[in-house]
């Protein structure tokens, strides 16, 4: 067994918004690796495992905001049998950002000077001038960055005014905007951002003044025009506090999805936007079914009560970019009380022959949280105790017909607009496509469609009674 | 809306110690809640989904039920077995919605029951489906809470 090996953590969020700091962080980690007495592992190099790292006694992690998140991601996967120790001498971007001093901000600053050539290297920092973004333009070097350090508000507004004259000269220097925390005066601790670690240098958590906020956005697209909608996804996952940085680690978004576990009843999926017309298809599926002695139930996993306007309320809150982690919350909360649907009288009923009938499955889950977040903060995992149905059905409709039914139904969700209802309803359609589902135009007579679905459910029943 | 009175107890209301000055568990017996843990609580062994999410499942119940007990117009006590922010901080974690789960419970006036280690590991067994984190430090994390919002004990 290895006694002791050196770990550098892969890229983190900020190099994936800005890749020019990935190139950096690799020239700098080989320079870390060359200069290493012991074995040295970048994560960032190539494909890695938990269990190739579990054949050292010791992990000396390149200290820093991703640093932390590597030894919180081992320390779980690994248990107590490796010891896991963080290095005082960050070995990345991270490290040389932490270095910069209160006073610093709005200057250029190098990074990896080091290694950028004698007279860069002279220099700590540059005045924020079109002069001197000339300066960084034709001294730059595939291994050498220049961040625009932000640390208040003040320091914005200044580097703005500065921009905003002629970005062009900026531009062409490639800065990236990096939001620098300072190291508090006299107690040492670390400011409470409440977000995740792996978010440095993107923005100061829910902490900061909007206009903080607002003003690092508008740097992003002034010198990076093309990364002004990452920028924004980057930062609703940070004030969510989606751990982006740490299910990549954990392999998550690589990993197959969950062998879905088969039921004893036959299970039955409507699917479709609100205003589509699964209640009644599901009511006309279940008195035909029940002419034909078929034991049959409707299930809605998809509850209304107390748990409804509880997260409605909650929904609500986050309206004008407020309250950001109740945004990401409200999701798992509705994913919970499908569960406990699951695990109420459905769970008995599963272990029974007959056909069970819903109205809305776990795909409405998965289409929310694309169609919500633009990512999955644990739908997949946590619903896989739901069984694969055996019939899936997606009764499609556009979005400015079912705005016209709903229309007729009172007052509006956070939802029911024409822009969320087209990405539910895109999200569907593609999990359809994915899965098999058989796929229904809802503006389609409504006994066309249930003879397709009377038809399709009597061939599963015929398929059933022949197994049997 | 008149303050809700929450008191933490681990073991509730038919604890030994008889701290959680007899007011009834904020769930009803054989709880959904209790019932669907398991699946979660799984999950988090299993390493498929972080602790994290676990706990902010058991911070929105709590929110739930308070809500659900305002709408038959109670103002409690009703007994909770842990506060939400203090979990979060015990666990190490700095990233969460406990605050904004605050804000949405609306006023509430908290005292604090049992603080004792073996009752919180027990109580974590229950309502947590496992020992999530070191109760002990919970222990001190509700302490430093309470000491700055001046809760009173039960």
């Amino acid at each position: 067994m290895s006694r002791a090996w050196s770990v550098l953590p892969p890229p983190g969020p900020l190099s994936w918004l800005h890749p020019e700091l990935a190139g950096l962080d690799r020239a700098v980690r080989a320079r870390a690796a060359a200069r290493s007495p012991v074995r040295c592992v970048d994560l960032g190099a190539a494909r890695w495992s938990t269990a190739a790292l579990a054949s050292a006694e010791e992990l000396e992690l390149a200290g820093g905001p991703l640093g932390r998140a590597l030894r919180e991601h081992l320390g779980a996967a690994l248990g107590s049998g490796t010891r896991l120790t963080l290095s005082e001498a960050p070995g990345e971007v991270a490290g040389v950002l932490a270095t910069l001093t209160a006073g610093t901000s709005w200057w250029l600053t190098p990074l990896g000077a080091a290694d950028a050539g004698a007279e860069l290297a002279a220099r700590e920092a540059l005045p924020l001038t079109p002069a001197s973004a000339e300066r960084v333009r034709a001294a730059r070097r595939t291994d050498a960055a220049w961040v625009l350090p932000i640390a208040d508000a003040r320091d914005v507004d200044e580097a703005l005014r500065a921009l905003a004259r002629d970005p062009a000269p900026f531009r062409a220097a490639g800065l990236v905007p990096f939001f620098a925390e300072r190291a508090p005066a006299t107690s040492g601790a670390r400011p409470a951002t409440r977000r995740a670690s792996a978010w440095f240098g993107i923005l100061p958590g829910d902490e900061c003044p909007t206009a903080l906020r607002l003003g690092l956005r508008e740097l992003v697209r002034l010198l990076h025009p093309e990364r002004t909608l990452a920028q924004r996804a980057h930062e609703n996952h940070a004030l969510a506090a989606s751990d982006l940085y740490a299910q990549a680690l954990a392999g998550r978004f690589l990993a197959p999805p969950p062998e879905a576990r088969r039921a004893r009843a036959r299970i039955v999926a409507l699917e479709g936007i609100d205003g589509s017309g699964k209640s009644s298809h599901v009511a006309g599926l279940r008195a035909f079914l029940e002419q034909r002695g078929v034991p049959c139930k409707a299930y809605k996993i998809y509850r209304h009560g107390v748990f409804h306007a509880t997260v409605t309320d909650l929904t609500r809150r986050c309206a004008g970019e407020h309250e950001l982690h109740l945004w990401r919350l409200q999701r798992l909360a509705k994913l919970f009380d499908s569960l406990k649907a699951l695990e109420g009288a459905l769970r008995a009923d599963l272990e029974r022959p007959g056909v069970l009938l819903f109205d809305r499955y776990v795909f409405t889950h998965l289409a929310a949280e694309a169609g919500r977040l633009h990512h999955d903060p644990y739908a997949r995992e946590l619903l896989a105790s739901f069984p694969a149905p055996d019939l899936f059905w997606l009764l499609d409709l556009p979005a400015e017909r079912a705005l016209e039914r709903i229309g007729q139904r009172g007052e509006r969700t956070v939802d029911e607009n024409r822009y969320m209802l087209g990405r539910y309803r895109d999200v569907l359609l593609d999990l359809a496509d994915r899965r098999g589902a058989r796929v229904l135009s809802a503006e389609a007579p409504f006994e066309a469609n249930q003879a397709v679905l009377r038809a399709d459910v009597v061939r599963l029943l015929e398929a059933e009674e022949v197994r049997a | 809306m008149s303050a809700f009175e929450l008191v933490l107890a681990p073991e509730g209301p038919g604890g030994p110690d008889g701290s959680g000055g007899g007011a009834p568990w904020a769930w009803p017996e054989a709880s959904e809640y209790e019932r669907a843990l398991p699946l979660v609580a799984a999950a988090v062994g299993a390493g498929s989904v972080p602790l994290e999410v676990l706990l902010h499942l058991y911070a929105y119940e709590v929110l739930e039920r308070v809500r659900e007990a305002r709408t038959r117009g109670e103002a409690g006590p009703l007994a909770l077995p842990f506060w939400p922010a203090a979990l979060f901080a015990a666990a190490g974690i700095g990233a969460h919605a406990a605050r904004e789960l605050e804000q949405a419970l609306g006023e509430v006036r908290v005292r604090l029951g049992s603080l004792d280690p073996s009752a919180l590991d027990r109580a974590q067994r229950r309502w947590l489906g496992g020992q999530a984190l070191d109760s002990a430090a919970y222990a001190r994390a509700l302490a430093e809470l309470a000491a700055a919002r001046a809760w009173g004990r039960a």
